[in-house]
């Protein structure tokens, strides 16, 4: 007696396309929503690599929203104190004029009151707000930097504190947003009120202006010389940006290699599927259709 | 010597025999496509023989029994490989429901919630007093809270819809093993009595197939010709004619369902085959453990917040207070964890207690990169949790596959010994066809000579 095999056929045939069908829409899937990882499960160690990425994107799209927020806020601290350079300047060009000895008491006096007016622009200046905020208090920016004080030797009290703000730009990189008004205008061996009220008082006596005069030279030295932290955090935020948009760039690139489609391959898999099916179809459709019977019945 | 009524009830016999075995080749064609059927096959003996002197003259043939063919060794491996395949489809079917929620690839899973909760303070540290960036922060709260509530509500609704399946399936357990009862009465009776039981047999595999797809058992093969069948810790389920109920029973402290064997031991926990087998490893294993993961990220995200918020002070210049409403112990925290800050300005961005302070918001964004939850980051903790999941249906889809490959393999074992083949049933007919035709040939022919035979003697015809 030979081995006798399985009479049905058709079992296998069925699923044969059942497979079939699988790969078929496996690889529709894959077309459709141009991954290749749709589920934790068609690769858990890629899909947790796409979380991380997925992370790490919109952390850098904070980060660059932090940037515009944090650079609207230092240009208009750098341009502020570009006005109050500007206004020292012509301080010291006032304040020339009256150390000169041939002018007269009177012009004198019309020159320290332009040099005061200079000073309650500066004190205007310094109380500059960006989006609500005193931006030299230092962060006690909820009210103005400076008030007019008479009791005060400079004519005004700082009300801010030495706080600075830091905020994070890139992946463990913070910066600070602010230098406080205590250290870049009213610093104790550099106070711009009290150079400024020092020369206004020197140019209506006529006493010892060359001294005011030097000595508002030197604030003016200072103050310009704290401009340029501004200057370099722009710098800084201006290449950061650009990190990070190179950054999404290849976050974008990480994730398409991690759990994007290959289209050739995907293509490639929907057509063997297709061919595969026809195959199994054909050959389903050729078995069987015959069986001892139907030559027994043409001979009896 | 022979004689002509000899040859004749020779013939008779032929004839019912034939006549016979095509009645069984009849049975064979029309249950053709009847599942669990197993061909039968007529056994045919010589009769005994006469001895007459020196010779010995044969007295034609007999049917000995009519015979299922089957494997027994074949059916027992099928149901045991059917369990295995069962478990794994029940257990994948609810946890692939499971993943759609943690669809991850497409970025709608948890991690934009974390992330934006986390991006929230740092949008917030850029300008700390600014009441609607407060107003964000509390909303990617709202956010993060709701994804965990609907992430463990989910889990926890599946559970429970598993749990429920549970009573439904042990009462098909019970009334299966009754009927195998019922059916092995009749076979030892019939066997005992000589008759043939291909029939009930067929039915009774069928029936111990069908149990194979619902719990895991063992069967032993009785000389009675009955099954024993039993389950998880030997709990017997069949003995001979005798049914023994699986009883389900609610779990005070669990609320779920538990199954316990007749004599009320609890078996929950080791019934690992068939449907039930899956669904128990998905409500008691899979489901729980993927909460625990959520209750871990809930309960470490809001403690760590918690924390930092009372390290610095609100707009108003306050202490900060809970930022995030969380039951005592970690179990529980996903389900329940809720936003307790009503108002914005009770974020807590300052340290220093001035409004314009940032410092304590850049803290709180900067806690997504501090190992907060279970030793590691939220986001490192939470793809780990992902990926975990994602393998393990994974390997059990691998398995599921290999599996059906195993059962499909056997079942074609089977059918190959067991299949009705309309070839092998053609050449049958015909060779038992051309044997009544000869038996009905030899009748006439001892007709025509018993005619003559009584003819003797008489005047020529």
């Amino acid at each position: 007696m030979s081995v006798r095999f399985n009479p049905n056929l058709y079992d296998n045939i069925l699923s044969g396309l059942n497979s079939n069908n699988q790969a078929t829409a496996i690889a529709q899937e894959e077309l459709a929503t141009g991954r290749r990882v749709n589920e934790p499960s068609d690769d858990p160690s890629a899909t947790a690599v796409a979380i991380g990425i997925h992370a790490q994107s919109s952390q850098d799209d904070q980060f660059n929203q932090n940037i515009s927020s944090v650079s609207g806020l230092l240009q208009t601290a750098d341009s502020t104190l570009s006005s109050v350079v500007t206004a020292l300047t012509q301080a010291i060009t006032l304040g020339v004029q009256a150390g000169d000895g041939t002018i007269s008491a009177s012009s004198r006096a019309t020159l320290s009151n332009q040099i005061q007016s200079v000073s309650a622009q500066v004190l205007s200046l310094a109380n500059t707000t960006y989006q609500g905020s005193y931006i030299f208090a230092g962060n006690n920016s909820g009210q103005p930097a400076y008030v007019t004080d008479p009791a005060s030797p400079s004519g005004v009290t700082y009300q801010g504190n030495s706080g600075v703000n830091s905020v994070e730009i890139a992946q463990g990189q913070t910066i600070t947003t602010n230098v406080p008004g205590s250290q870049i205008l009213t610093s104790p061996s550099s106070d711009v009120f009290a150079a400024l009220n020092n020369l206004a008082q020197a140019a209506q006596s006529g006493n010892g202006v060359q001294a005011a005069v030097t000595q508002l030279r030197a604030v003016f030295d200072h103050v310009t010389s704290q401009r340029t932290f501004y200057g370099s955090q722009l710098t800084q935020l201006n290449s950061t940006s650009t990190y990070l948009s190179n950054n999404k760039i290849q976050l974008a690139s990480q994730e398409n290699t991690a759990i994007g489609i290959d289209l050739s391959q995907a293509t490639i898999d929907v057509q063997n599927a297709l061919t595969n099916r026809s195959a199994i179809l054909a050959a389903g459709g050729k078995i069987q259709n015959t069986s001892l019977l139907d030559f027994l019945s043409a001979t009896t | 010597m022979g004689s002509l009524s000899g040859s004749m009830s020779i013939a008779l016999s032929a004839l019912a025999n034939n006549q016979e075995a095509l009645d069984v080749t009849s049975n064979n064609i029309a249950n053709q496509n009847t599942p669990g059927y197993s061909r039968q096959r007529v056994n045919f003996s010589e009769s005994a023989t006469l001895q007459l002197g020196s010779i010995q003259l044969g007295t034609g043939s007999r049917i000995d029994n009519i015979e299922s063919v089957r494997d027994q060794v074949l059916d027992f491996r099928l149901n045991a490989e059917t369990q295995t395949q069962s478990a794994l489809d029940s257990y994948l079917g609810p946890l692939q429901q499971v993943q759609a929620s943690f669809n991850e690839a497409a970025g709608t899973g948890l991690q934009s919630s974390i992330s934006g909760f986390f991006n929230s303070f740092s949008q917030l540290s850029t300008d700390p007093s600014s009441v609607p960036l407060r107003q964000s922060v509390l909303t990617a709260g709202q956010n993060l809270a709701g994804a965990f509530n609907s992430a463990a509500t989910n889990l926890n609704t599946l559970q429970a819809s598993t749990d429920q399946q549970i009573p439904t399936l042990a009462q098909q357990v019970n009334t299966l093993t009754q009927s195998v009862a019922q059916l092995n009465l009749q076979i030892s009776q019939s066997q005992s009595s000589g008759q043939n039981t291909g029939t009930l047999e067929d039915q009774r595999n069928q029936l111990i197939q069908k149990l194979s797809q619902l719990i895991n058992i063992s069967q032993i093969q009785g000389s009675d010709g009955s099954i024993g069948l039993s389950t998880a810790l030997g709990a017997a389920l069949v003995v001979g004619g005798q049914q023994f109920n699986l009883q389900v029973a609610t779990n005070p402290t669990t609320g779920q369902n538990e199954i316990l064997s007749s004599t009320g031991k609890d078996l929950t926990a080791s019934i690992n085959g068939g449907s039930i087998g899956g669904l128990l490893r998905v409500r008691d294993q899979a489901i729980p453990s993927l909460l625990s993961k959520l209750d871990t990220l809930a309960s470490g995200i809001a403690h760590a917040v918690n924390t930092q918020q009372a390290a610095g002070f609100d707009l108003n210049g306050a202490v900060g207070q809970n930022f995030f409403t969380v039951p005592p112990g970690v179990p529980g925290t996903a389900q329940s964890i809720s936003v307790n800050l009503t108002d914005p300005t009770q974020v807590a961005a300052s340290q220093n207690g001035s409004s314009g302070d940032n410092a304590n918001a850049l803290a709180l964004s900067q806690l997504q990169n501090q190992n907060i939850t279970g030793g590691d980051t939220p986001l490192n903790f939470y793809s780990n949790t992902v990926a975990q999941l994602g393998s393990d249906i994974q390997q059990a889809t691998t398995q599921s596959a290999a599996q059906d490959i195993v059962v499909q393999q056997l079942q074609t074992q089977r059918d190959s010994v067991s299949g009705v083949s309309l070839d092998e049933e053609a050449a049958n007919l015909v060779q038992f066809q051309r044997a009544y035709q000869a038996a009905a040939r030899i009748v006439n022919v001892v007709d025509t000579l018993t005619q003559t035979a009584i003819n003797l003697g008489v005047g020529g015809t």
